[in-house]
């Protein structure tokens, strides 16, 4: 015979119970602000492939005090990203590489070398 | 062993997507959507952006961070509507999955 | 000798005579060496006989003892007054995400079912003397093996598992889709597969390979949060996603069986 049981029900805001839920879906959400951003800069190419006067149009779009609001978040948003995403990374990484022990702490650190570097690149280019 | 889904070629575009994303993203927006717009820099007036985006090898590089990151971000709005408690079907792969693929393909044209 | 209190509150639930879960409240002399154990032994023993709750080795080896203890998943034997403090009251819930039995204890069949299908042990290890998997396992005469410090690096942390279920408790994936295999389980398999002693890697993916097995974890990451035994279950998903996927790349090339 089966035994009674009582079983829960998971609550829909699950995620504001927690703060370390709360803080995944944060992270979850960083894309939204991301991908809507990719989305506004290939709108930007695909202006800029159409003349000058379509590219200005998006250049001063960028310029709305509103859009710059946006691109503020995402930066936050995207830094957050860059943060958590170095925090998981080393772990998920196969333990060993070639015959070597991968070291997590030297990983992470590597990683935020390479950061610096592709930001310092990046930056050099466009402004 | 059968596969019975394709989840592991979206998780991979997706890590492919994170990681791209962690590296560039911050400099990327801000340069373009904060740095620049305030007037800091050197304008991105047309012929700067034809010649800067213009050049094969940096279209190859937009196109690959821009299409990776979309499969990033649609894979994580896709699973975040099953964390709010909806059952993500194919409206939500269409408009998640399906705007990044459309845009892998398409921002190639945009670009030459 | 103590002369201040904590305040205990228990989530109590019983079939027949307490069908809808709710608290109830038991004062406990506040030790600072006591753990929350030792004040549920003491509530059963002085207090009230009908608690139900379950433990065993009181020195957190069983994984007997797990419970959310004022929200977050613990073992109660490691868990003790004074991090609370005298006067303070301490909420005892059972896991979440199980069915509950009795108080504080739950059903563990669906996890035990999950962890058999998973092959938790070295399989055919026999076979694995004559036919070795992958980079040859230099074996020493016949029935043993030599398995390198490096090699036994890769899987050791996954050994260290309890099966506490606190991590279950911990996971939403699994409170979402009460099929996800979880953390604990994909773990142990993982702890098998990377095991250059196992042959059941095969086998294995029947489970890891299908939806309710690795691809339901979003590394939310709180079940390597709150093990006890620092195992990182949310680590060893993500190496079995990879896994997966160049098994899923081959399967397209026509390179899998
Ligand atoms: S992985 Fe950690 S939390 Fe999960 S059952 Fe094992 S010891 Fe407990
Ligand atoms: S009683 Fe054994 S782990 Fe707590």
């Amino acid at each position: 015979m089966a035994r009674q049981t009582y079983r829960p029900t998971m609550p829909k805001n699950w995620y504001l119970k927690n703060p370390f839920y709360t803080r995944y879906m944060i992270r979850e959400a960083t894309s939204v602000f991301v991908g809507l951003w990719m989305l506004n800069l290939t709108v930007g190419l695909w202006r800029l492939s159409q003349g000058e006067a379509a590219w200005q149009g998006w250049i001063d779009l960028q310029g709305e005090p509103w859009m710059i609001l946006f691109s503020l978040i995402t930066l936050g948003m995207a830094i957050y990203h860059t943060v958590t995403w170095f925090a998981i990374a080393p772990r998920a990484m196969p333990a060993v590489i070639a015959g070597k022990k991968v070291n997590p702490d030297l990983v992470g650190k590597a990683h935020w070398a390479g950061f610096v570097v592709a930001s310092i690149v990046v930056l050099a280019i466009l402004l | 062993m059968k596969w019975q889904h394709n989840e592991p070629f979206f998780w991979g575009l997706f890590g492919a997507g994170g990681v791209v994303s962690a590296f560039v993203a911050p400099a990327l927006v801000l340069a373009l959507g904060v740095l620049l717009p305030l007037g800091m820099g050197e304008p991105l007036n047309y012929e700067r952006a034809q010649a800067l985006f213009g050049h094969p090898l940096m279209a190859l590089i937009l196109w690959g961070v821009i299409s990776l990151t979309l499969w990033h971000c649609a894979h994580r709005v896709f699973h975040g509507l099953h964390d709010l408690g909806f059952h993500p079907g194919a409206v939500a792969r269409v408009f998640t999955y399906g705007v990044a693929a459309v845009i892998t393909v398409t921002l190639p044209f945009a670009l030459i | 000798m103590s002369d201040a209190n904590v305040t205990i509150e228990i989530q109590r639930y019983h079939p027949e005579t307490c069908p809808e879960p709710k608290f109830g409240r038991f004062e406990v002399p506040y030790h600072k060496e006591w753990s929350i154990l030792d004040a549920l032994q003491y509530v059963k023993e002085d207090l009230d006989g009908s608690v139900v709750y379950r433990w065993s080795c009181r020195m957190a080896v069983c994984g007997s003892c797990g419970m959310v203890i004022n929200g977050t998943p613990k073992l109660a034997c490691e868990t003790f007054l004074r991090d609370f403090g005298p006067g303070s009251t301490i909420t005892l819930e059972p896991l979440k995400n199980f069915a509950i039995e009795r108080d504080l204890a739950v059903d563990l069949e669906d996890f035990v079912e999950k962890l058999e299908r998973v092959k938790p042990f070295i399989v055919d290890a026999g076979a694995a003397l004559k036919k070795p998997k992958k980079a040859q396992p230099p074996t020493t005469g016949v029935g043993e093996y030599r398995q390198t410090p490096l090699e036994l690096s890769v899987f050791k942390q996954f050994t260290m598992c309890i099966n506490c279920l606190l991590c279950y408790s911990a996971c939403p994936q699994f409170g979402l889709n009460p099929k996800f295999v979880g953390p604990a389980a994909l773990a142990l398999a993982h702890r098998y597969n990377a095991d250059n002693r196992d042959l059941g890697e095969e086998d294995r993916k029947a489970v890891l390979n299908t939806k309710d097995g690795v691809w339901s974890c979003t590394f939310v990451g709180y079940c390597s949060e709150v093990c006890p035994k620092h195992v990182d279950p949310a680590a060893a998903i993500q190496r079995e996603k990879v896994n997966g996927m160049m098994d899923w790349g081959l399967s397209k090339l026509g390179g899998g069986e």
